[in-house]
């Protein structure tokens, strides 16, 4: 019944519509990229789309919360959820339905040692716990990121900013004309750059 | 890895697989095997942890620019589906409100919403109605001892069994029918008969009331003399 009053209350006020879209869908999606690192983006739009759709169906009936259904608990605890496990069900429902094969490291559970790339990589970036706080840190780490990338070298810089825009590597080289492997170096070259401009393992004696 | 990949013309091997892979990180899901060989390599050198950092970050600032390309459409599908939630809801309660039976059959969905003709909807109560009796019927009908002996004729006397002239008509016969307050209750038969069901004493003077339009007229064997 509270799921149901909360989705009655933002059907009601776009601006809540706004805030609830822009959060629950960054940590859908970011939550199955960080899991599911081969599945294409498109897929995981869909995913998380088929979950809105769920949710305002009111098919989302086992969630609950013991937030009152107007407060800001409430939608942390709804948007973690939809996020930690309606989506990773919807996807995964979605790969074994066309036949594809879930990888490996899907089934994973935490606790275990998980050796999956989505743990390796899991390092420098929040994940879980507060979903509003993990957001702000991972946005001031990415304008970071932004300012080290924009003070690198032209040649440098465009490879990465290709990179970053989803163009293969193969891809670079033939834009600008390079070898594949002058691609590679540049980009090697550049996250050691990048490491220094960051302060990664500055720290570190 | 770090003091071979600072100083030009010394390559390791070791470090130039795990850039390799790190790379390949960016354009494909890596394998457990792979992704186990990077982990073993970031314990061994924190050099190579603190790439691996970069790379998530790599990762992480292009998944932003993969969502806000796709945020436009997604922004819209999201605000149709709230508009649908809130259409719905209105006729929800504009279907509660009415109340009854009549409000749970349109919240389960067995009766249009605002947007059909009202005639449809009377048409569509109407069936119900016609459904419902016809099964209230059949289930509460009286037993007819002569279907269940398998006779396969109403047991109505007195009565009966007329096989008509072929060229007698049916206005003809109905008439005949409707003097003597009799009516046809079944057949024809195998033989071609009707079962005529009438009043008192019209098994007797059938056969003369039926005379010009009939073969043959015989009392229902079924029926006492």
């Amino acid at each position: 019944m509270s799921l149901h009053s909360f989705l009655n209350a933002l059907a009601s006020s776009q601006a809540a519509q706004r805030n609830f879209f822009d959060h629950a869908r960054r940590a859908m999606l970011v939550a199955l990229a960080r899991k599911y690192p081969a599945i294409s983006h498109a897929l995981l739009e869909d995913v998380a789309m088929q979950v809105f759709q769920q949710l305002w169906s009111g098919l989302i009936g086992e969630f609950i919360s013991t937030h009152p259904s107007g407060s800001d608990a409430f939608r942390q605890d709804l948007v973690r959820y939809l996020a930690h496990v309606i989506a990773p069900r919807r996807l995964v429902d979605h790969l074994r339905r066309t036949g594809r094969e879930v990888p490996v490291s899907d089934w994973v559970r935490p606790g275990e040692d998980d050796l999956s790339e989505h743990a390796l990589f899991d390092q420098v970036l929040p994940a879980g716990g507060d979903e509003v706080t993990a957001g702000a840190e991972r946005t001031q780490l990415l304008h970071r990121l932004a300012r080290c990338v924009d003070h690198l070298p032209p040649r440098m810089r465009d490879v990465v900013q290709q990179v970053l825009e989803d163009v293969r590597q193969a891809d670079i080289a033939r834009a600008l004309d390079i070898p594949e492997g002058t691609v590679k170096s540049r980009m090697s070259e550049a996250v050691k750059r990048i490491k220094r401009c960051m302060g990664i393992g500055k720290e570190r004696p | 890895m770090t003091p071979s990949a600072g100083e030009p013309g010394e390559r390791d091997p070791a470090a130039d697989a795990v850039h390799l892979l790190l790379q390949a990180s960016l354009e494909r899901g890596l394998s457990a095997e792979e992704a186990q060989q990077l982990r073993a390599a970031a314990s061994a050198d924190p050099a190579v942890a603190d790439e691996v950092a970069v790379y998530e970050l790599l990762r992480a600032a292009r998944l932003e620019q993969r969502m806000a390309r796709h945020e436009a459409a997604s922004w819209d599908q999201f605000q149709q589906l709230a508009r649908q939630h809130a259409g719905a809801a209105r006729t929800h309660a504009q279907t509660a409100g009415a109340g009854g039976w009549r409000g749970w059959l349109q919240r389960q969905g067995l009766l249009p919403g605002q947007g059909l003709p009202r005639l449809a909807a009377l048409c569509a109560g109407l069936v119900i109605a016609v459904q419902a009796g016809g099964l209230v019927w059949l289930t509460q009908r009286p037993a007819d001892p002569a279907r269940m002996r398998g006779a396969g004729a109403p047991a109505a006397c007195p009565a009966v069994l007329v096989r008509l002239n072929p060229q007698a008509s049916a206005s003809d016969f109905a008439r005949v029918l409707m003097q003597a307050g009799a009516r046809v209750v079944d057949g024809p038969d195998t033989r071609g008969a009707f079962r005529v069901v009438g009043p008192g004493a019209f098994a007797e003077e059938a056969g003369a009331l039926l005379a010009d339009l009939s073969q043959d007229v015989r009392r229902a064997p079924d029926c006492a003399p």
